[in-house]
């Protein structure tokens, strides 16, 4: 039971570009 | 109710987490860790609840913020119509 848990970032999306544009 | 996303978006895993590609617009949308980890498991057949669990078991998180998180990642899939309604 002694598993470290990882440090916490908050689940996040974000628009990282367009096919067309690249 | 299984979460699926809509046919014509694709996935990549990547080093830093998800990348999901719009095959009908183009875009693409970058997911960290643990929105990768969330969003895992609810395409798998899990349920919100179980998502939670999945986060709080991997990060240190509670389950009250956990809850929120997952839901607003839900939100976000929907308003960017990645997944099916």
């Amino acid at each position: 039971d002694s598993r470290e848990l990882q440090a916490y970032e908050a689940p996040e999306m974000f628009e990282a570009g367009s096919f067309a544009e690249d | 109710m299984t979460l699926r996303l809509r046919a014509d978006v694709s996935t990549a895993d990547t080093d830093y987490g998800t990348v999901l590609l719009d095959g009908a617009d183009g875009r693409y949308w970058q997911l960290n860790a643990s929105a990768s980890l969330t969003l895992r498991t609810l395409l798998d057949g899990g349920t919100v609840d179980e998502a939670v669990r999945r986060l709080t078991g991997t990060y240190a998180v509670g389950p009250d913020r956990a809850r929120e998180d997952v839901e607003r990642l839900l939100t976000r899939l929907r308003d960017a119509r990645l997944v099916r309604p």
